[in-house]
């Protein structure tokens, strides 16, 4: 039965050192390496251009081609962060008792240390009644007493370590209840579904329609973008609930839902004239007359030097066939085809919007985090817990602190605290 | 442009202030500190003028956006760091060898003739206040490790003419190492909200963001190894050399030779 215990006492020993620690930390910085070093996330081609086929099966038999989404290294940030939880646990535990036990150390060695101020002809009561001004008694005998200040400063560790493991808690919510993708829209159009980003794209619903009123680039005068707008409207129930714009770095949120202006693409806009007749097709499009059926297989903003250009293909009856069209060569821009003369008179391009939409309900959590990090730092460098014990000695009294850490701190103090009492 | 004669000014007068103090002790001991606030002052108004001339040309946007910018921030932040830490210094030499560094940043962004000196339109995505935090807080941090680095390297010639004794050397490391650590989470920190703001996601594995964390890291096991293993001298030493490397590879390497969402920069 004792064994078990020591046992199992080992083993938490090794989860709570700093030992395990160093040696996880230091496993997550080299994955982080090769997760910057080889490129993430290619098709094979990607990587047989680079390396051998048998460089290439280690990589990929040890996913350094998706290194951060490995089984591997989400253990890693598991057992880090299992690890930080109860390193920290047993030094809140200890720093918590701490507080409880206090003895007085022997009047002679107090009289010795470097941070010892003697103030003769003074008694403790006078010196306590200047001191407990700002700082806190703990304890006091007749041969003295023992006061604190600042200790919240020696909490500033533990601020650190538990708001590293609420930024792991709140990233891994997002990873189990969030979501990623997208969604694009032309001018005018709307679309009650999003596409989710992975392997395989899948369509999901939403229970309201998002509808792209607007969409604009504005430039500088150097022809470099300077803004991307969309108009967005979401309509539910046939309601308009809300309207407002999108810009890079103003997204804007609805039912948890973030929308952010990512993208944009162009789509040709082709007018024909179809014996004399004026037809329009879009790049997604298909036309029919008759026992004619056409649709854009590609679209050139410019071929060579002549101007955009697209090509068509088409079904006569049965028989497939493909045709050039290009806009500003004459012999070029009218074709027969099954009997028809086909003229194309004009492009246009239409712009359309690519918004991303992602849904992270863990982000709250993690900027709490990042707010008690930033605190626990402050915390831990720029303050510091002091301790003081004044003590009768001889005719007077000693006045002794005691800080933290024994470096240069402590003769500031020390001459912060002789001035305060007007000694050399 | 007028930003561009006064960069050019302070990093002559970098260059003059530091081949002075070399050779007159009374400079270098009873001066160098005013000398440097004087420069300081012409580097900020060189910051200041370039901001007002994108003004003019119908930018408007901070001298934070383009790389050439970015080094003049990060040779500012060397500066402000041995202003700021001045009393902890206390080494006219170890100050030389940091100001020789603003000094090298400044010559080769004003004279590397591949360096686009112009001032350049901001893109959609750097619209942002985020912009100004972010970059502010991650050049104060390696202008830190910078500071550390440099103690790091005179700790192996210890003792060896005006160089401090390693003791003094040991305090600066690790007094720029607990400041830079605090900018660095800031700056990691700041990048983040402004990724969740842009990008629509707090953290992306970019080259960048990944070799920050790595850095980060390096200096959270400077830490530890210094108060939890009571490491110190040549380990600590050592390891201010790498967290410098590291932060020198965040900051050049991923723009050169890895592709991300940050290579705006070159
Ligand atoms: C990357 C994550 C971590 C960061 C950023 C971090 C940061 C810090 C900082 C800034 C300190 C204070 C150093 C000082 O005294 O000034 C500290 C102390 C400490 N850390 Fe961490 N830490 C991390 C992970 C860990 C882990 C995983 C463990 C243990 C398993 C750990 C154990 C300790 C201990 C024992 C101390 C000393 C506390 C004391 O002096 O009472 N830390 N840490």
């Amino acid at each position: 039965m004792s064994q078990e215990v020591s046992h199992g006492k080992r083993i938490y020993d090794f989860f709570s050192s700093v030992k395990l620690a160093v040696i996880l930390l230091s496993f997550i910085a080299i994955s982080c390496v090769f997760g910057t070093l080889i490129k993430q996330g290619g098709t094979p081609e990607d990587y047989l251009e680079f390396y051998s086929e048998s460089t290439y099966k280690v990589i990929s038999f040890l996913g350094l081609d998706d290194v951060f989404h490995t089984w591997w290294f989400i253990s890693l940030l598991i057992l880090f962060t299992l690890n930080l939880f109860f390193c920290s646990l047993r030094r809140f535990k200890r720093d918590m008792t701490s507080i409880v036990i206090q003895r007085f150390p022997p009047t002679d060695v107090l009289k010795k240390m470097k941070t010892s101020i003697f103030l003769p002809g003074k008694n403790v009561e006078s010196v306590l009644h200047e001191l407990g001004k700002d700082h806190k008694v703990i304890l006091k005998t007749n041969e003295g007493a023992y006061l604190e200040k600042g200790r919240i400063s020696k909490y500033g560790v533990h601020f650190i370590h538990g708001s590293i493991i609420i930024i792991l808690i709140g990233s891994l919510i997002g990873l189990i209840f969030g979501f990623r993708g997208f969604l694009s829209l032309k001018r005018g159009e709307e679309a009650d579904y999003l596409v989710l980003r992975g392997k395989s794209p899948k369509k999901s619903e939403l229970n309201f329609i998002v509808k792209c009123k607007d969409f604009r680039i504005d430039f500088y005068p150097d022809g470099t973008p300077k803004d991307y707008v969309s108009d967005i409207e979401i309509i539910r129930d046939g309601k308009k609930v809300l309207e407002q714009k999108i810009r890079v770095n103003e997204p804007i949120k609805y039912e948890g839902l973030y929308f952010y202006q990512a993208s944009y693409g162009k789509e040709g806009i082709f007018h024909f004239e179809v014996d004399g007749k004026e037809t329009v097709i879009t790049e997604k499009g298909v036309l029919k007359d008759g026992n004619l059926i056409m649709r854009v297989i590609r679209y050139e903003s410019s071929i060579h030097n002549f101007g955009p250009g697209v090509l068509l293909g088409y079904l006569e009856g049965n028989k497939p066939g493909t045709a050039w069209f290009l806009r500003d060569v004459e012999r070029m821009n009218t074709k027969t085809i099954g009997g028809k003369t086909i003229r194309l008179k004009d492009i246009k391009e239409d712009l359309y919007t690519v918004l991303e939409v992602t849904k992270d309900p863990g982000v709250y959590v993690v900027w709490t985090g990042f707010v008690l990090l930033l605190f626990g730092l402050f915390l831990n460098f720029f303050t510091h817990s002091k301790k003081v014990y004044v003590t009768k000695y001889e005719n007077g009294t000693i006045v002794t602190l005691i800080l933290q850490r024994l470096n240069n701190v402590s003769e500031v103090e020390v001459e912060k605290m002789r001035r305060r009492f007007n000694v050399e | 442009m007028w930003n561009e004669h006064m960069f050019l000014s302070a990093t002559y007068l970098y260059f003059l202030l530091i081949l002075l103090s070399s050779f007159i002790a009374s400079l270098r001991q009873k001066y160098l500190f005013h000398a440097i606030v004087i420069i300081f002052i012409i580097h900020t108004l060189a910051l200041l003028i370039r901001w007002v001339e994108s003004y003019k040309v119908g930018y408007g946007h901070a001298p934070l956006s383009n790389y050439y910018e970015s080094l003049m921030v990060f040779s500012w932040c060397i500066t402000l760091m041995v202003l700021i830490l001045r009393k902890k210094i206390n080494s006219s030499m170890v100050v030389l060898f940091i100001i020789g560094g603003s000094f090298l940043i400044m010559a080769y962004a004003n004279m590397s003739p591949s360096i686009d000196r112009e001032i350049r339109p901001l893109l959609p995505a750097l619209q942002s206040n985020w912009l100004y935090v972010h970059v502010l807080t991650c050049f104060l941090a390696y202008s830190s490790f910078f500071l550390s680095f440099l103690s790091g390297i005179l700790f192996f010639f210890k003792s060896k003419g005006p160089i401090p004794n390693p003791s003094v050397l040991e305090e600066i490391n690790h007094k720029s190492v607990s400041i830079g650590f605090i900018f660095l989470t800031a700056g990691i920190l700041s990048g983040a909200v402004w990724a969740h703001y842009a990008w629509g996601s707090y953290w992306n594995w970019d080259p960048k963001e990944t070799w920050s964390l790595i850095t980060w890291i390096i200096y959270a096991l400077y830490l530890h190894g210094r108060f939890v293993k009571g490491w110190a001298g040549k380990k600590m030493a050592i390891l201010s050399i790498i967290g410098f490397m590291s932060v020198l590879f965040t900051y050049f390497g991923v723009n050169f030779l890895l592709s991300g969402l940050h290579s705006y920069a070159t």
